[in-house]
């Protein structure tokens, strides 16, 4: 019996792959890996991006999704120019992922994810005090999915 | 590896042991060890199980430097749900980390090495908001020794 969690994100286990702008303007390639873990009682989500010249490394970072008592997805995350966050979900459409969670030094991150047609869609902001400021530059990325669907069969080493 | 993760690295692979929880039931455990976010983290996979395999607790951490190089981790528990512990001072040769689940509980969990290949791993959890001397009544600790994969026989 699936996990009220892998009933709705299911269909996004994988990896993803694809370019992105980052907000400072700077191009690359970044990659999503979402893997179940402990049968489904979370989503391991692990993130690279890369150079495109040169394929070298520019940003990692590592979360996990998990639902809280009133079934709102609960994001804990790492990237190595961010730091650590713990991002909520926020009212949105019913096919999207909002995020939202505060950032040391008085900075507010927010995500936005979906996925449509085997495509995900993300965009990110950093802005400063308890919301996002609208206006500001945010990181967008297109992936495609590759190989076939993973879908969980047990937990991931 | 990032120089604050270095002294980890040894630490790296799977680990497999016995222990026990606080009523004395008898548990085994279970540890993978591995770097990443490109060897910029060390990934800490935890399960402890009883009777034929039943999972008691699966805990899952990653444990990075923060932009200002100060070691801090995150991770999910399928007891407790988002856990983020930082590091507290200890010995070389411990990894003491503590810090709040998002269920409300305050979490400690230690690895002690023993020698190369032995770990003592404890954890602890009490509420948030428990009194000063509280005793918390649940816990668990074990002995975990390297493990290498079973291979068949060579010829």
């Amino acid at each position: 019996m699936p996990t009220r969690l892998i009933k709705r994100f299911g269909d996004w286990l994988g990896t993803w792959r694809g370019t992105c702008e980052f907000s400072d303007g700077r191009a690359g390639l970044m990659q999503f890996r979402l893997t179940s873990v402990f049968n489904g009682e979370a989503i391991q989500v692990d993130t690279a991006s890369y150079i495109p010249e040169s394929g070298a490394p520019m940003t990692r970072g590592s979360g996990f999704f998990s639902l809280d008592r009133q079934g709102r997805v609960v994001n804990n995350i790492y990237a190595d120019y961010l730091g650590f966050a713990v991002l909520v979900e926020t009212p949105d459409d019913p096919e999207v992922l909002s995020l939202e969670g505060g950032l040391p030094g008085n900075m507010t991150l927010t995500v936005t994810m979906s996925v449509a047609n085997d495509l995900m869609t993300l965009s990110s902001r950093v802005g400063e005090g308890y919301k996002s400021a609208p206006g500001r530059p945010r990181t967008y990325t297109q992936m495609k999915r590759v190989g076939p669907i993973q879908r969980p069969k047990g937990d991931a080493p | 590896m990032t120089n604050p993760l270095i002294r980890l690295a040894a630490w790296i692979g799977d680990w497999a042991g016995q222990g026990e929880v606080a009523d004395g039931t008898e548990i085994l455990f279970r540890m993978q060890v591995s770097s990443a976010a490109e060897e910029n983290a060390v990934c800490f996979h935890m399960e402890s199980w009883i009777g034929e395999m039943q999972l008691l607790h699966g805990l899952r951490l990653i444990l990075a430097p923060r932009p200002d190089r100060s070691l801090h981790c995150m991770g999910f528990s399928t007891r407790f749900g988002m856990v983020n512990l930082t590091p507290t001072p200890d010995d070389e040769d411990v990894l003491a980390l503590a810090g709040p689940t998002t269920s409300g509980m305050q979490l400690s969990f230690s690895l002690i090495q023993q020698d190369a290949d032995t770990l003592i791993a404890t954890g602890m959890a009490r509420p948030q908001d428990a009194p000063p001397g509280f005793t918390a009544a649940g816990g668990t600790h074990g002995t975990l020794r390297r493990v290498t994969p079973w291979r068949p026989p060579g010829p």
